[in-house]
Parts: C-alpha cells; sequence; structure tokens
C-alpha cells in the first residue's frame, strides 16, 4: 500500500492547519540554526580578523577590551601608548614587526587609522594572508590616505579622489579637519574584517592634522599648512598611540614578552594574545549563547506539540478518511504508519523551511554586521553537529506523532468492529 | 549602535589630550593577581621544543605563605619542592618521545626577611630556593583590571590562611628600607608562590596530543590551574581541576 500518495492528499485536504503546524516548526528551527550558524560565522569572522598578531597592546585595561576597541572598533580606548615605548617594543630583538595604531578620526562614519607601512606589510588576516591592494599602493605623500574595500566601494572613492577626515568617531560631527584634504593613494583589497571598513593614514598625517587641536577643538592660527607640515614631515612624530600590534620572531617568546609588558614599569600596559582574549570573550557571551539556543529548544519543542495537537484535534474529523481506508483493505498498522508519515513530513518539511528561513536571515544580517563590524558573515551550511540536532529534531517528530498514531490504531479497531445503525 | 555618542566624542578626546601630561610620573604601585587556589601557567610549543612555566599560590600547596616556623613546615615546604623538581606530574603524551630537558622549581616569598645585612639574607633565601636560585623578589602576576579590590581580597586570604603574624608585617617593613627595588615590597610579603620552568624536547612533537600536569591529587588545595596554550595550531585558555589535568593539543 503506498503511503506517499495518500498521505499527501490527506495533507492538501487539510491544508490550512498543516501550512499552519509547518510554519511553527519552520520558525523554531529557523531560530535554532540562525542562532547556531551566526554564532560560528561571527566566532571564525572575529579569528579571521586577528589571525596573524600574535599580540596586541595598549594602556592597561581589560583584555576584551583592548581587543575590541584596537582590531574590531568596539568602544573606545581609556588611555593610550606612550610613543617612546612604541619604539622601545619595536626595537626588542624578539619582536618582529610592530605596527603601531593611531585611532580617533572618522571619514563619513569610518575609522580612520593612522598607522605606519608596517601595517600593510605585515597584517594577516583568515590564514596568514596578507593585504593587497586592489589599486594604487601606499601612502607615499604627508595627505596621502590608503581606504578599505568597504569605504571605497561604498563611498565611491578613486584614487586621487579628495576627502577630509573628521575628529571624533561619530557620524555626525562638527569638528573637521577641512584644514588639511587627503588625497586616496591605494585601495585595499577585500578582506572580510575590519580591514575593509578604515581608512588609513600615515603617524606623520595624523600628528600634522591634530597640530592646533590640543584642547579637543582647532585653535585659530595655531595649524600648520600643509606645506609646513611636508616640510616637517620628518619631526613628526606623535605622542602616543592608542594601540601596537607586535609580530614576533618566535612563538616560544610570546608568553614571556607578554608577561614583561604587562610587568612593565614606567607605564601601565596591557599585552593581550587575541587567540586567547577572543576564546574569554565568548566564554561571556556563551551564556547568553545558552540562553538563546534554550529559546530555541523550547520553541521546537512547542511546534512539535502544536503538529500532535492538530493531528489529535483532527482525528475526529478523519474518522470517515479511516473508515474509508479500512474498508479499502488497510489495516489498523497502516492507518497509524499514515498518520506517522504525515508528521514525518510535515517535520521535514517545517525543517528544510526552517533552514531557508534562516539563511535567508543571515544573508538579510550580513550586510549590517558588515557595516557596522566589518565581520564578513559567509552563506554556509550547517555544521555536522547542526545537522546531527535537527535529524534528531525529525526523529522525535516522528517519536511524538506515536501519540495520535496509536490511538488512530485504536480507534479503527474499535470502529471497524462497531455495529453502527 | 555601540559607536559613541556624538556628545561623548569631545569630552574623551579632550581627556585623551590631556594625558601625556598627566602620564609622566612613574607607575610606583603595581599589583599582580594572586589568587589562592588557583594556579596560572603558560605552555608553548616551538617546533620540537615544549616550555612550560607555572605559578602556584604557596597556600595550593603547603597550606602557608610564611617564612616556616617550625620544623614540620620546613618539610613540607622542602618535600613539595622536592616532588615538583622531580618532574613526576608532569606527563606529555608518551607516543611523542618528550623528554624534560630543564625542570626548575623553587620559591618565592619563603625566606625569612630579617633586618639583617644583605648576606644574611642571601643564607636565608637558599633555604627556601631550590637549587640557590636567585630572584628579585618581585612580584609576578598577570595584572587584571579591578586589581586593588583583588590585592584587598587576597589580604584577608593570606590573614585566613597563613597564621597572622605582626613581626612578619615589621620585618618586611625594615627590609623596605635596605633594598632598592622597593616599590612593589609593601604587599609582597603577604604571598608566597612557587614557580616551574619546564622545557622538553620531543622526538615526534606532531604526535604530542596532550600534556598531563598531575598537580591536583596529591595537593587538594591546589583546585584549579589556567594554563594559556600557544602551539602551532591552536592559541587558547585551557582550565584543569582535579580529574581533568589533561591539555589536549590537537586542536578540537
Amino acid at each position: 500500500m503506498k503511503l506517499m500518495p495518500l498521505a499527501i492528499g490527506s495533507l492538501l485536504n487539510r491544508r490550512f492547519a498543516v501550512v499552519l503546524t509547518t510554519l511553527t516548526i519552520a520558525l523554531s528551527i529557523g531560530l535554532l540554526v540562525l542562532v547556531e550558524q551566526m554564532r560560528s560565522e561571527v566566532r571564525s569572522g572575529f579569528y579571521r580578523t586577528v589571525a596573524g598578531t600574535d599580540l596586541i597592546v595598549g594602556a592597561r585595561t581589560a583584555p576584551i577590551q583592548l581587543l575590541l576597541y584596537s582590531v574590531f572598533g568596539i568602544g573606545d580606548a581609556t588611555n593610550n601608548v606612550s610613543w617612546q615605548t612604541y619604539q622601545e617594543l619595536k626595537g626588542l630583538p624578539e619582536v618582529d614587526w610592530a605596527v603601531p595604531m593611531a585611532l580617533g578620526d572618522s571619514h563619513r562614519g569610518f575609522r580612520v587609522m593612522g598607522t605606519s607601512l608596517a601595517f600593510f606589510d605585515h597584517y594577516r588576516y583568515a590564514d596568514r594572508q596578507p593585504l593587497v591592494f586592489a589599486a594604487g599602493a601606499a601612502f607615499d605623500d604627508l595627505f596621502d590616505v590608503v581606504v578599505g574595500h568597504q569605504v571605497a566601494r561604498q563611498l565611491r572613492l578613486a584614487l586621487g579622489d579628495h576627502l577630509t577626515l573628521a575628529h571624533g568617531t561619530s557620524r555626525v560631527t562638527l569638528q573637521h579637519h577641512d584644514d588639511h584634504p587627503f588625497s586616496v593613494s591605494g585601495i585595499l583589497a577585500p578582506t572580510g574584517t575590519p580591514v575593509d571598513q578604515q581608512l588609513y593614514i600615515s603617524l606623520a598625517a595624523h600628528r600634522a592634522i591634530h597640530i592646533g587641536w590640543e584642547t579637543g577643538v582647532r585653535r585659530p592660527g595655531a595649524g600648520i599648512d600643509a606645506e609646513q607640515a611636508r616640510a616637517r614631515q620628518d619631526e613628526l612624530e606623535p605622542d602616543s598611540v592608542t594601540a601596537i600590534l607586535l609580530g614576533l620572531k618566535t612563538r616560544a617568546a610570546v608568553f614571556g614578552l607578554q608577561r614583561r609588558i604587562n610587568d612593565y614599569r614606567p607605564e601601565a600596559l596591557s599585552a593581550v594574545m587575541p587567540g586567547i582574549t577572543l576564546q574569554e570573550l565568548w566564554r561571556i557571551t556563551g551564556v547568553a549563547e545558552q540562553m538563546l539556543r534554550l529559546v530555541a529548544g523550547m520553541v521546537i519543542i512547542a511546534g512539535l506539540l502544536g503538529m500532535v495537537t492538530v493531528l489529535l484535534a483532527t482525528l475526529n474529523e478523519r474518522r470517515r478518511e479511516m473508515a474509508i481506508l479500512r474498508a479499502n483493505g488497510a489495516r489498523p498498522v497502516h492507518v497509524a504508519a499514515l498518520l506517522i508519515f504525515e508528521a514525518g513530513l510535515v517535520a521535514a518539511a517545517g525543517i528544510a523551511l526552517g533552514l531557508g528561513l534562516a539563511i535567508a536571515a543571515q544573508a538579510a544580517a550580513a550586510p549590517w554586521l558588515l557595516s557596522h563590524y566589518g565581520l564578513h558573515i559567509g552563506l554556509s551550511l550547517p555544521a555536522a553537529g547542526l545537522w546531527l540536532v535537527l535529524g534528531a529534531i525529525w526523529l522525535s517528530a516522528l517519536l511524538v506523532a506515536l501519540v495520535p498514531a496509536l490511538m488512530a490504531y485504536r480507534r479503527t479497531l474499535a470502529d471497524g468492529m462497531q455495529v453502527r445503525s | 549602535m555601540l559607536r559613541p555618542h556624538p556628545a561623548l566624542a569631545l569630552p574623551l578626546v579632550l581627556t585623551l589630550a590631556l594625558l601625556p601630561g598627566l602620564s609622566t610620573g612613574q607607575i610606583e604601585r603595581q599589583h599582580g593577581a594572586h589568587v589562592h587556589g588557583e594556579a596560572r601557567g603558560t605552555l608553548a610549543m616551538d617546533g620540537a621544543k615544549l616550555r612550560i612555566e607555572l605559578e602556584i599560590p604557596g597556600v595550593n600547596l603547603i597550606g602557608f605563605e610564611h617564612p616556616p616556623r617550625s620544623d614540620e613546615q620546613k618539610s613540607l615546604l622542602a618535600a613539595a619542592l622536592e616532588q615538583l623538581g622531580s618532574g613526576n606530574w608532569l606527563r606529555p603524551d608518551a607516543r611523542a618521545g618528550c623528554d624534560i630537558v630543564t625542570l626548575d622549581a623553587h620559591s618565592h616569598g619563603y625566606a625569612e626577611r630579617s633586618k639583617d645585612n644583605e648576606s644574611q639574607r642571601h643564607g636565608d633565601d637558599k633555604h627556601a630556593h631550590d637549587g640557590g636560585h636567585r630572584h628579585d623578589h618581585d612580584h609576578h602576576g598577570h595584572h587584571r583590571h579591578g586589581e586593588k579590590q583583588d590585592e584587598q581580597h587576597h589580604h584577608e586570604h593570606s590573614h585566613r590562611h597563613g597564621q597572622p603574624d605582626k613581626s612578619q608585617h615589621h620585618h618586611g617593613h625594615d627590609h623596605h628600607h635596605n633594598h632598592h627595588h622597593d616599590h612593589d615590597h609593601h604587599h609582597d610579603h603577604d604571598h608566597a608562590e612557587f614557580h616551574i620552568l619546564a622545557t622538553l624536547e620531543c622526538q615526534t612533537p606532531e604526535r604530542l596530543r596532550w600534556v598531563e600536569l598531575e598537580l591536583f591529587e596529591e595537593w587538594p588545595g591546589n583546585e584549579r590551574m589556567v594554563i594559556d596554550v600557544l602551539t602551532e595550531r591552536l592559541a587558547t585558555r585551557v582550565r584543569l581541576a582535579p580529574g581533568n589535568a589533561r591539555i589536549n593539543l590537537d586542536g578540537r
């Protein structure tokens, strides 16, 4: 006896209730898959960003804080690191490279980072891939700016375009460094990290545009013009930088240097290992993730219960259907199997639809995450573990369908033997 | 969402601009964290070389953090150092064929700090330092946010664990006078630690899947160990506890 056409025909006959049930399950599955997918994608997005950096050094603060404000642009620095310390760190024998980061300015909502050419040479992302220029080259002139992929794309910047930087990091700002326009000298290829969301100027330029700004606003007449600045380019060095990225020559040196920096007497510094700090961050966010998982799990249980409720509620209506099946030679086992089969179909459809919903939601959230955090969210299929969970959910749908199936089994037996008048 | 409010940006910049003027002074008071019950350590692997460093609060192993005052305490301290120095507790995956190249175990803060002269102090130190290692008594540790509160907290701990001893404070104070690098010594005498540095060399390092640090069974006071691990494949923080003394290195 063929179950499939019968089940589909029966389901179509009750399509309204069935669609609602499927939707309930789809929404619950979608929530679960979305939580899991975003979790793993966001994590890998963060890891991609710090792949090649051994230590991040900043003023003494909580490691997570330092990592977030230096690399991801989330939050602000409490303090800066003196230029002298940067020079000392850079000169250490175990240090392979040091990239200074001076933050605090922005261009139309994008962060501007004052840095050295070492950034373009040594910064690594994902599987230790170096930065590549899609067009142009690193800054050469004092007032050159290199822009990230997303900055160039969203602001439609091309090589040679001029732009002015804003003081502070808010999107709407009254303070502009409009006395010093920059011209775009290079555009970076996409990386899928916050690098795409930033503009890069030299430290000398960062210093130059802030001369006369010591009080936080421009003092008229105190600044220097572009020609003066260019003439003094070599002596323009910052008093301090926001953070320093360090790459070491050997892995074994990392812990020792980290300790020495943390114990450094003249200045209160923190050195953090990005991978371990991210792990600590996940430990904190893990609680919220567990709550979300719990909620998603509860919603799935509610969805499955809803499905059983619908099956149970329609059993009475379907007495006639069952009787016809029985009259045509179906045995009670077949009737029970039909119900389980239906439940399996509904659950499978719900799971498939839920997956689709989750992936659609991910695709919808991706641009927002990209523009706000520079995190590239890939559209990947769920990991093996999640497939197992989905399989288990499908099986439990079959299991809970046993309840209406058994009831139908017993009823069809009774119905078949009853003499109706 | 997390971007600073425009109104906040200006004060922030002002603060930053003022900072260079404020930060010229030397930092005189820095303190590392010292959490009783919790040992900290690192494990770094570079090629065939494995380097393990541990800092264990003295109270975890022998229950007191002051110079030994009885023969029993003296032998406890000596036994702990001997056991740590034996390396029995360090168990790398046998398949990798790792041998201990160097193993140094010593203690900090168990030396008597009398008001006598330097040579006297040297002599005293020898009692506590296994193998006669000399160390400045700088208090190493992971500096954490909110250290001041931590330090306060630890005071209480140390007084509870060790016997409160006025003479100890007195000694510390005197010592303070005849020592140069004494910024951080005000609190130093409250804590004692065991430091271990082990280096290993492995014949087939790629087969090293785990390392066990069995420092729990023998020492119930050692409740937790937080180990930062750095290998070619992973950078991670591992939390060890009784019944879970294994550091997995094969990266999930």
